[in-house]
């Protein structure tokens, strides 16, 4: 998966921390890869098969509910993998603020944005959203109250600044998170890589 | 020997830094001979208050219910002495806009300021007044959650706008902004402690200096490890005084008790001091301030804590909370 001379290093670094697998753990790994279902397809890949299903169901419900809860006052990455939704608000939204607010006033919170840059001050108006750890009904209740917190500052912002925008693309940060979704947005394995990422304007949808 | 609960954790934002100052003091007070229960604040707090027959309450709880006067409220109603400020001071001291008008009714130098209430903006178009604070106040501007502990919400504007977003910001912590001048200058922290006949008195004055001069970046001032601390601090004699001074008159202007850290900044050029707040349970970790400038008057740890103790001691015998 990674280009060689990343796995040489990786290699090197895994040996440096555990002086190789234990032979025991190796053969409960050789024996997992080895077995079949009774079809003949391998069991590991079954199971992965299971996941991509559960996950692609889990995603586009996170979709769903980000439309119906944030609407035109965000905009989000359509991830083909992995396990997180990109959601950009408002520039003068701050998510570290908002994660106060939604946790004291809704009871919910999520990974605000910042995490995800080294240098903790990118990404201010983002948050990362996982809808592949927890059931339908719990992320779509999260949503729908991170979005009552979101809608609550924007109608705070409305009553200081007039009405609120929904996030342009083409602004500083919205290119900032343009290039971390072409970071997440990996192309499925045998398809064709897609061009830009992702990144939704949902002004466009 | 005294039978002492410290009171630490809880379920502030600054929860790590009072478990750390409670173990701090804990060790402190069993060095000293007391038997000594810690108790993380929580839902069981009273019984295990009463289970632990404490005959006097060390608070070493920051920010929510430890600084704010809900603790206090609680030790009072089971009739349990304790360390520093009764819940009026806590209530002044927290409520930065509240402190602000104390401070200024009684002459005390605070950079100008006005508070707004998110009701006001909501229902009462207060949106439409940010425009005068902006003329009144000017930018740089800071602009503060009036009640929290910690620095999570303090927002810096330059300009008009950068304004909304920095009140929307301060909003998400408290109902109630402060917005205030932005007093360019050094970091100075006077910490005070109650002597053995009740009298406050002054420590040497602290020095914040940020690793990275970045003038505009209020918020990284408060970074863990982007502050140096100088103590006693390089200044004037007279103006060391000065600070000492309006740090013991802003303790008494707002009723504290005990022990309390006055943050002031020394304003670049025109060389005045401003009083900034003040904090009713200062942190008692190792690298904390008040211990630094109590060790730089000569005063040991352990004394400090039994200087603290004994203002619990001194509520107790005089009936007077």
């Amino acid at each position: 998966v990674a280009p060689r001379p990343v796995l040489e290093k990786l290699n090197i670094g895994k040996q440096g921390a555990d002086l190789c697998c234990s032979p025991v753990t190796q053969m409960f790994v050789a024996a997992y890869f080895a077995e079949r279902e009774r079809d003949g397809e391998p069991t590991w890949q079954t199971y992965v098969n299971q996941l991509v299903g559960l996950y692609t169901r889990r995603r586009d419900a996170m979709l769903e509910a980000l439309a119906e809860s944030f609407g035109e006052h965000a905009r989000w990455t359509e991830p083909q993998g992995g396990l997180f939704v990109w959601v950009t608000l408002d520039e003068r939204i701050d998510t570290t603020d908002l994660l106060a607010l939604a946790r004291e006033s809704e009871g919910v919170a999520f990974v605000p944005g910042r995490a995800a840059f080294v240098d903790g001050r990118r990404g201010a108006s983002a948050m990362r959203l996982n809808f592949a750890g927890v059931a339908e009904a719990e992320f779509r209740e999260g949503v729908r109250r991170i979005g009552r917190a979101v809608r609550e500052q924007l109608s705070l912002l409305g009553s200081l600044s007039g009405p609120v925008q929904a996030p342009a693309r083409g602004s500083a940060q919205a290119q900032d998170d343009a290039g971390l979704a072409d970071v997440v947005a990996l192309p499925r394995r045998g398809e064709a890589p897609p061009g830009r990422a992702g990144v939704n304007n949902s002004g466009d949808r | 020997m005294s039978r002492i609960a410290v009171l630490k954790g809880g379920r502030s934002l600054e929860r790590v830094v009072s478990l750390r100052s409670g173990a701090h003091v804990q060790q402190a007070l069993q060095r000293l001979g007391h038997e000594v229960t810690a108790i993380d604040a929580g839902p069981e707090l009273v019984e295990q208050l009463k289970a632990a027959r404490a005959e006097v309450a060390f608070i070493a709880l920051h920010g929510r219910d430890g600084e704010d006067g809900t603790i206090q409220g609680v030790l009072e109603a089971i009739d349990v002495p304790y360390t520093g400020s009764g819940p009026a001071a806590c209530v002044c001291c927290t409520d930065k806009a509240l402190a602000k008008h104390l401070m200024r009714a009684a002459a005390i130098p605070t950079p100008e300021f006005r508070f707004l209430r998110e009701t006001a903006i909501k229902e009462l178009g207060g949106g439409a007044a940010v425009a005068d604070v902006e003329r009144q106040i000017g930018f740089p501007m800071v602009v503060k959650p009036a009640v929290g502990g910690s620095a999570l919400g303090v927002k810096f504007a330059r300009s008009s706008a950068q304004l909304p977003g920095a009140l929307v910001g301060a909003l998400s912590y408290d109902s109630t902004v402060v917005l205030e001048r932005y007093v360019r200058g050094r970091d100075l922290a006077v910490s005070i402690v109650d002597d053995a006949h009740g009298e406050p008195q002054a420590l040497p004055v602290v020095e914040a200096v940020p690793r990275e001069e970045e003038f505009y970046d209020y918020e990284s001032r408060y970074e863990i490890g982007m502050t140096t601390f100088v103590c006693p601090a390089d200044l004037p004699p007279e103006t060391t005084a000065r600070a000492q001074e309006l740090a013991l008159e802003v303790y008494r202007v707002l009723g504290c008790r005990g022990l309390a850290r006055v943050d002031l900044m020394l304003e670049a050029e025109r060389e005045e001091l401003w009083v900034l707040e003040t904090n009713v349970v200062p942190g008692m970790t190792e690298t904390s301030l008040l211990p630094q400038a109590a060790d730089a008057a000569g005063i040991g740890f352990d004394q400090l804590v039994e200087m603290v103790l004994a203002s619990a001691s001194a509520r107790a015998a005089s009936g007077v909370w």
